[in-house]
């Protein structure tokens, strides 16, 4: 009688747990991993990079999601909406040096891109936030970013009966700070740009890739730029230090808090001018570069690269070939999530 | 032991077992004590432990598979970091997923530990990618440079030559004891050749040699450190506090079993006492029970032989009531006999002069008739004198005139007892006591003539028949006793309280009103006050004076009526508040109701008949 009990709450237990296991959480990198862990496919070589794939949007809550991206109600001056900084159908970004914010406040950083940012390991330049649902309040509470609360977004969104009535659809409790960042963190999780020209290559149709990329390609591979920039997203799963082969910052100068990196997070010292490894996808519509923005052109981005990272010669063709290569990492975002 | 005695046995259990609050509050409180001995013996925290260590389980099966996805980075069998840093964040996840479960300050062990291991994964990450790097670069310029430096003098080519050798040395063996060979390479290389520090390739293979140098173990002892986190010990610890506090609660639970063990025991000992006193007061109840029997059996046999003379008696009863309704239509017909004796003896009177006269009108006429023969068929003598003489003695001129007149009376007198006959014929119609169509009107003509003589000295009489009225269901003949007793019982109670040569009025309508038929029959009379209104229709209610009425004649009209026909009979006041006024009233359609109703009051009179 005992045991039938407890194999019964064994059950629940196990039911709650799936139940209470994160799924919106875990993004698309993490469940590549499953528990059933195949230690031996785990040794073969695979390519550097792999092709995306389309996903299986959830279009309700990503409408939502993308009705309050786009939304500047949830900036304390409502001016100031997700979509101001993460230009959708321009990469994602702002095309600013550093970030503009609310009151025209300067910030401390480049904006990066919120495409394919649920590929990524870890959110913002110095990686403090592991999923979506831990980036998004981020920019809203920022004082130089948008200025505001969850809470007070969602009193002044409280007015409007169509948000109202569409939170009501979609979840028990309705309009709630939770919610909202849930139905953001959907949309962001649709933001994938697949279909780019590597990636048709990449799935054997060779003439998607015109032959200077192709030698790119082949320089990505052998000068080493793909030992950090690899996997689906090519880059975004890794730290990395900005200044491996030489000294950027001392040549930059000017050192201010916010280039000390992970280790504003960390604090160890080791972690110091730390960075996530940033996604190359989509890379000739983010300019400028790096997360001071210091780079203005691809041209720029990709010498600093092979000059403090590899540390190596490199030639002007070999350059613009790199360029051709990284063009052709430009995806489409689905027409609809524009 | 006297029946009185057990009786009294047999109700005593129920004292002594206590229907008194004291004991319903005892009883309360053990059963309340056993359910709370339940629950807690049920709370072993054996869900929260199975959750716990399944969390546990997840943390671990990450961290293996977090485990094996380095050490193929460092040999360089996958080039990609996707399935390393999945497992990263997978590891992230079900570490949080166990904090929340256990709560932050109690896994906050646990989480340092994962937090380290990571940081450490991160590093060897980092690391791994700048090793690989700058051991490709450096031996490509390596390479480069023994193209370059090919034209030199022998001591730079030699130099540079042992450069390389000692460079493919080290890497090809990975030895860190290796390491002091390349120094001393790049040295002498120097040595030989002061312009070789500025050529590029030299200064970039002396870079990557450098960080080499640096990284190369710091890439080893980074993924022996990220192996050396004792993430697994932790785990083992978080089991182990799990699994004594499982033990704990677990033994909790048994102490509280062990009590509900006592409690159920002393319960069923206490039921089990119980048990054998209940039999002991069955027993002394079922003795109680068989006397009890005899008893019953006893007076059941005088209910039976009461019941038996109930129903002989209920028998008498209707053959009386069927008699007496026998008797109250003789009692009628008796009555009116004499009156419609009286009615035939009028016409007949005139009818018998009227024909004496015409018998007296004939022997008259003979006489002219002879003298007509004798003179006109015998050829005898015209004797005008004695022809006058014959002629006016017969009276001829009056007679002319009145026997034609004297037949008239004669037919109109036979006429009027043919009427009387017919309506006599019609009110004594032999009823089989069953509801057939008839037509109510011409029972109440029939009726009123047939009581003419009982109505006629002390009201008139007016009929308001409809003629449009349907045929009702009934039985003519007990309705015309109906009719008639309250025809009877009008023109009495008018005859009661007239002056001389006063006339009252009687009045009979017939209507029809939706689903039934109603006949009223009004009279000027005295009316029946309203204290007795109620007990008219009682057998042996009457007002009247001995040896007048028996007071059977409305118990009658409204037995018929209402147990018959399933009708009403109601009186009320007159039209003016004067008199009385009888309403009969018939259902059209008959019913199951009705028929059952009828079917109880003709059943009996069916027998008897």
């Amino acid at each position: 009688m005992f045991n039938r009990g407890r194999s019964g709450v064994l059950l629940l237990a196990a039911l709650a747990l799936a139940g209470c296991e994160p799924e919106a959480s875990f993004d698309t990198v993490a469940e590549q991993t499953s528990r059933t862990f195949d230690f031996a496919s785990s040794l073969t070589t695979a390519a550097p990079i792999t092709p995306l794939q389309p996903l299986d949007v959830e279009w309700t809550r990503v409408r939502l999601g993308k009705r309050l991206f786009h939304d500047p109600r949830l900036s304390r001056d409502g001016k100031i909406a997700c979509a101001t900084c993460h230009v959708i159908a321009e990469g994602g970004d702002d095309g600013l040096r550093k970030a503009v914010g609310i009151d025209a406040a300067v910030g401390r950083l480049n904006t990066p891109t919120v495409l394919n940012a649920s590929l990524n390991f870890a959110q913002f330049w110095d990686g403090r936030a592991t999923t979506l649902e831990e980036q998004v309040p981020g920019p809203i509470h920022d004082p130089k970013e948008m200025g505001s609360s969850l809470e007070s977004a969602v009193a002044r969104l409280a007015g409007d009966a169509e948000i109202v009535a569409r939170f009501a659809d979609l979840y028990a409790d309705g309009l709630t700070g939770d919610n909202m960042v849930d139905a953001i963190a959907a949309y962001e999780r649709a933001l994938t740009t697949p279909g780019s020209p590597f990636d048709r290559y990449l799935e054997g149709e060779d003439e998607a890739l015109e032959p200077r990329a192709k030698r790119g390609y082949d320089l990505f591979l052998d000068l080493g730029c793909v030992s950090c920039h690899q996997g689906r997203n090519v880059g975004g799963n890794m730290f990395q230090h900005f200044g491996v082969m030489g000294d950027y910052f001392a040549d930059r100068g000017n050192v201010t808090e916010a280039d000390y990196g992970r280790y504003n997070v960390t604090g160890r010292e080791e972690d110091k001018f730390m960075f996530k490894v940033p996604s190359l996808r989509n890379v000739a519509e983010t300019a400028p570069y790096f997360h001071d923005g210091s780079a203005e052109r691809l041209a720029d981005a990709v010498r600093t690269m092979i000059r403090y990272q590899l540390g190596r010669p490199i030639k002007e063709e070999q350059v613009a070939d790199i360029i051709a290569f990284l063009e052709s990492l430009t995806g489409e975002v689905h027409p609809e999530l524009l | 032991m006297s029946p009185e005695g057990s009786t009294r046995d047999a109700h005593s259990p129920r004292a002594r077992w206590g229907s008194g609050p004291a004991t319903a509050t005892v009883g309360a409180a053990v059963l309340g004590l056993a359910a709370y001995f339940f629950v807690m013996s049920n709370r072993t925290g054996g869900d929260s432990y199975e959750a716990g260590q399944r969390l546990l389980d997840n943390v671990a099966s990450s961290l293996v598979t977090l485990d094996s996805t380095l050490f193929p980075l460092l040999f360089e069998l996958r080039t990609d970091l996707d399935v390393a840093t999945g497992a990263q964040r997978r590891l992230v996840v079900d570490t949080r997923a166990y904090e929340a479960f256990v709560g932050t300050e109690r896994a906050a062990e646990l989480v340092d530990t994962v937090s380290r291991k990571l940081r450490l994964v991160d590093d060897f990450k980092a690391h791994q990618a700048v090793v690989r790097n700058s051991r490709a670069i450096a031996s490509e310029m390596i390479g480069e440079l023994a193209g370059l430096t090919a034209l030199r003098d022998t001591p730079t080519r030699t130099a540079v030559a042992d450069t390389e050798r000692a460079w493919l040395r080290f890497v090809s063996l990975g030895a860190p004891e290796r390491l002091r060979g390349l120094d001393h390479a790049i040295e002498a290389a120097e040595v030989a050749d002061a312009g070789l520090v500025s050529v590029d390739e030299w200064h970039f293979f002396q870079l990557h040699a450098e960080a080499q140098q640096r990284n190369a173990d710091r890439l080893r002892s980074l993924l022996l450190e990220v192996y050396r986190t004792p993430v697994g010990a932790v785990l083992e610890r978080h089991r182990a506090v799990l699994e004594a506090e499982y033990r704990q609660a677990a033994f909790a639970a048994y102490r509280f079993r062990l009590a509900l063990f006592v409690v159920v025991v002393a319960l069923l000992a206490f039921s089990g006492y119980k048990v054998l006193q209940v039999g002991r007061y069955v027993r002394l109840v079922r003795r109680s029970n068989e006397q009890l029997e005899h008893r019953v059996e006893a007076r059941t046999a005088e209910l039976s032989t009461a019941a038996k003379s109930l129903h002989a008696e209920m028998r008498e009863r209707e053959a009386v009531e069927t008699q007496l309704r026998m008797a109250q239509k003789l009692e009628a017909i008796g009555q009116l006999a004499a009156g419609i004796a009286h009615e035939i003896n009028t016409p007949t009177q005139y009818v018998s002069d009227n024909v004496n006269f015409l018998a007296t009108a004939w022997s008259d006429l003979s006489k002219v008739v002879d003298e007509y023969e004798r003179v006109v068929l015998g050829g005898g003598s015209v004797d005008t004198d004695r022809r006058k003489a014959v002629w006016d003695d017969a009276d001829v001129e009056y007679l002319r005139a009145e026997v034609p007149s004297a037949l008239v009376e004669a037919a109109s007198g036979l006429k009027q007892i043919g009427r009387i006959v017919k309506a006599m014929k019609d009110f004594s119609h032999p009823g089989d006591e069953s509801l057939q169509p008839a037509d109510l009107n011409r029972a109440i003509e029939s009726t009123v003539e047939v009581a003419r003589n009982e109505w006629k000295y002390v009201a008139e009489l007016e009929l308001d028949l409809n003629a449009d009225l349907p045929f009702v269901p009934c039985d003519l003949s007990a309705m015309n006793q109906v009719i008639l007793n309250i025809v009877v019982n009008a023109a009495q109670a008018i005859g009661g309280g007239l002056e001389p040569g006063e006339l009252g009025r009687i009045r009979i309508s017939s209507r029809q009103i939706g689903g039934r038929v109603e006949v009223v029959v009004e009279d000027d009379g005295p009316g029946i006050p309203e204290a007795i209104r109620a007990q008219v229709f009682d057998p042996f209610f009457t007002t009247k004076d001995v040896g007048k009425g028996t007071g059977q004649g409305l118990a009658i009209a409204f037995r018929v009526v209402q147990q018959q026909h399933g009708g009403t009979l109601t009186v009320g006041e007159g039209r003016d508040g004067r008199g009385a006024r009888f309403v009969i009233g018939l259902p059209l359609a008959r019913d199951a109701a009705t028929d059952a109703g009828a079917a109880v009051a003709v059943q009996p009179l069916a027998a008897v008949t």
